[in-house]
């Protein structure tokens, strides 16, 4: 859901994912590559998100850049999102409910 | 070539995934690697974060358990000894080439001809096929054991298992093993002289590689 989330609001390339993730959760989430390229190529087998290669700058030419796979959300991946979004919000009221209740007796 | 090239070299050198698999991890992985040399990491720094070469393709092995492919690098020798065998041994690009030219009227020419030359080209493929078919399922086997049997289940150490079974009796039987030690003993031949033949005819036949691969393939199931 997470990286749904960020690919909706731009695409981006692995480490793009991997910075963002660490950048803002506060160092909390601190994913590996061998963590994230899995959930990336599930995600692009059931079609939720899609890759192409992105044109290198210039600059990137003339130094022979490796050429970088970007990541977009497609219009299925934005429904899965808002569907597991959905999910999330009743998953984490119901536990504010459980936890943030008086304690009985 | 720099050390990121090298770093991604030695990656996937480690990488025990499937074809497809490995090629999407590489693609990713390089790109990454560039994204981390523009935003300023320098090679110590990206070797700190994501560990040695080793390292690095021991997590991502972990990460994709449904796609491992431990296939070793040295099954190819068994097709190299085929592809070998074949073309040294038997000519037989050149048997096919020449059915195609016109070599190929004076080989049926000379074949329906009477004497040595007739009995030399008609009696060379019997001998082909009762070498060849014992070796080449020695090198299918091998090429089987090291590779698919991997994957999956125990049950395909099966097929590498009969095809060992099937060249050692296809060497003792078809090899000429039989009817050496039968012409043998009938012109006379001592035991030592024998057994010195019929090691030669299996050794010629591949029963060198097929019965160690059967021990092999045999110590692995009972493994599993």
């Amino acid at each position: 859901m997470l990286v749904l989330q960020l690919l909706a609001r731009q695409p981006s390339h692995g480490y793009g994912l991997i910075l963002a993730l660490r950048e803002e959760s506060g160092g909390l989430l601190d994913l590996k590559e061998g963590t994230l390229y899995p959930i990336l190529y599930r995600l692009e087998d059931e079609g939720c998100i899609a890759s192409a290669w992105a044109a290198p700058r210039e600059s990137a030419v003339r130094e022979r850049a490796t050429p970088r796979k970007v990541y977009t959300i497609t219009e299925a991946g934005r429904q899965a999102l808002a569907a597991e979004q959905t999910v999330w919000q009743e998953f984490s009221a119901c536990v504010r409910t459980i936890c943030g209740g008086k304690n009985h007796g | 070539m720099d050390e990121m090239q090298r770093y991604l070299k030695e990656v996937r050198r480690s990488l025990r995934l499937d074809r497809k698999t490995r090629a999407r991890v590489m693609s990713d992985l390089a790109g990454d690697l560039e994204s981390r040399r523009q935003a300023g990491q320098t090679p110590e720094q990206i070797r700190a974060e994501l560990g040695s070469p080793a390292q690095a393709a021991a997590a991502l092995n972990e990460a994709f358990p449904d796609h491992r492919s431990d296939a070793s690098g040295w099954r190819w020798l068994f097709v190299a000894v085929a592809g070998i065998w074949i073309f040294l041994v038997t000519d037989l690009p050149g048997r096919v080439l020449r059915l195609f030219t016109a070599d190929s009227a004076s080989i049926g020419i000379i074949g329906g001809a009477d004497g040595p030359t007739a009995i030399f080209v008609t009696s060379k493929w019997p001998g082909l096929v009762s070498d060849g078919v014992p070796l080449l399922s020695a090198c299918l086997a091998g090429f089987l054991l090291l590779g698919w049997c991997r994957r999956g289940g125990k049950g395909r150490l099966w097929l590498p298992i009969l095809l060992c079974v099937f060249s050692l009796v296809g060497a003792v039987f078809f090899g000429g093993l039989l009817p050496l030690a039968m012409t043998a003993s009938a012109l006379g031949f001592d035991g030592w002289s024998i057994a010195g033949m019929a090691v030669t005819r299996l050794l010629h036949c591949g029963v060198w590689m097929s019965l160690p691969l059967l021990v092999a393939a045999i110590l692995r199931y009972r493994k599993r």
